[in-house]
């Protein structure tokens, strides 16, 4: 048994995340699946903390896209006015 | 002026008529005779078309029945070659109509390619986040439990994200699309804690059967 997780972004490239869940000895198989759900649960947490890190730097190093944001910005202020 | 083209109209329906047109060529031939001598340039030309008709007419009495055939034949020749030059015309006329016909697609096809629908597309496609997580269970009504629970559960968070269960024999797969990764880490974190719940629930009812079957036998 194999606990899975894949990701597909703007590259279109997937990546995955795997758990192994193999019950050991007399183990019952739900015991490792919900220890594996455990394993999962902290990969998606570090995974995506990276992902959202990356997204921040991106937006806040990109200076076009601050200033259209700010053109937009002027844009909305005269129409409201 | 008017005679001498009349002569000729007459020597050329002698020639259809056979022995009745020679008879009448021979006639005009000797009225003919008196006239001036503008007249005798004429003659001299009718005598030309004369030499031409006593010709033809002897090959009939000689018993040449392909004479008619040929002249016929020669005609036929004749009239096809108009028709033999229409039909070469029609296939130009046509080859003309159908690399017109060719161009215009390809005309039309042009603005197509570069249109902003496939660029809006191309767009929207790399803007939405995808992310799956699949889940094997020991059985096939285990994986339907689960995905029934949790898809009750978490239904209040799909106006947000879109989510999607599917149930395969024993595996369930649960996808999630979005453009925001913060939204991914909230709602995959909540179905992860959902779904340890409903696993560590699952083994209850397989304790109190294996409980019931130890009664049943104690008594």
């Amino acid at each position: 048994m194999e606990l899975s997780g894949e990701y597909v972004g703007c590259d279109g490239e997937p990546q995955r995340l795997r758990v192994s869940c193999e019950a050991s000895g007399d183990a019952d198989p739900l015991q490792s699946l919900s220890a594996g759900v455990v394993r999962m649960k902290e990969l998606v947490a570090e995974f995506f903390g990276t992902l959202v890190e990356q997204d921040a730097q991106g937006l806040a190093e990109d200076p076009d896209d601050a200033l259209d944001e700010c053109e937009l910005d002027s844009t909305m202020q005269i129409r409201t006015l | 002026m008017q005679d001498p083209s009349g002569d000729k109209v007459c020597r050329a329906g002698g020639e259809e008529d056979g022995e009745d047109g020679q008879h009448t060529s021979r006639v005009h031939d000797t009225e003919a005779d008196p006239h001036h001598t503008e007249a005798s340039s004429h003659r001299t030309e009718g005598s030309s078309h004369l030499t031409e008709t006593s010709s033809r007419p002897s090959e009939a009495e000689n018993g040449h029945d392909n004479s008619p055939h040929v002249n016929r034949a020669q005609d036929v020749g004749t009239q096809a070659s108009p028709q033999g030059s229409l039909n070469s015309r029609v296939p130009v006329e046509a080859r003309v109509v159908v690399e017109e016909a060719a161009i215009a697609p390809q005309g039309e096809q042009a603005p197509i390619i570069p249109g902003p629908s496939g660029d809006a597309a191309t767009t929207a496609g790399s803007r939405l986040l995808e992310f799956s997580v699949t889940v094997p269970f020991r059985t096939a009504v285990e994986a339907n439990i689960a995905c029934r629970t949790l898809a009750s559960n978490i239904q209040q968070q799909q106006v947000m994200v879109q989510q999607e269960f599917t149930v395969n024999d024993t595996i369930l797969t649960v996808r999630w699309t979005t453009e925001d990764p913060v939204l991914f880490r909230t709602s995959i974190n909540a179905f992860l804690d959902q779904l340890s719940l409903v696993v560590r629930n699952i083994p209850r009812p397989v304790f109190m059967a294996v409980f019931k079957q130890g009664r049943g036998r104690n008594n």
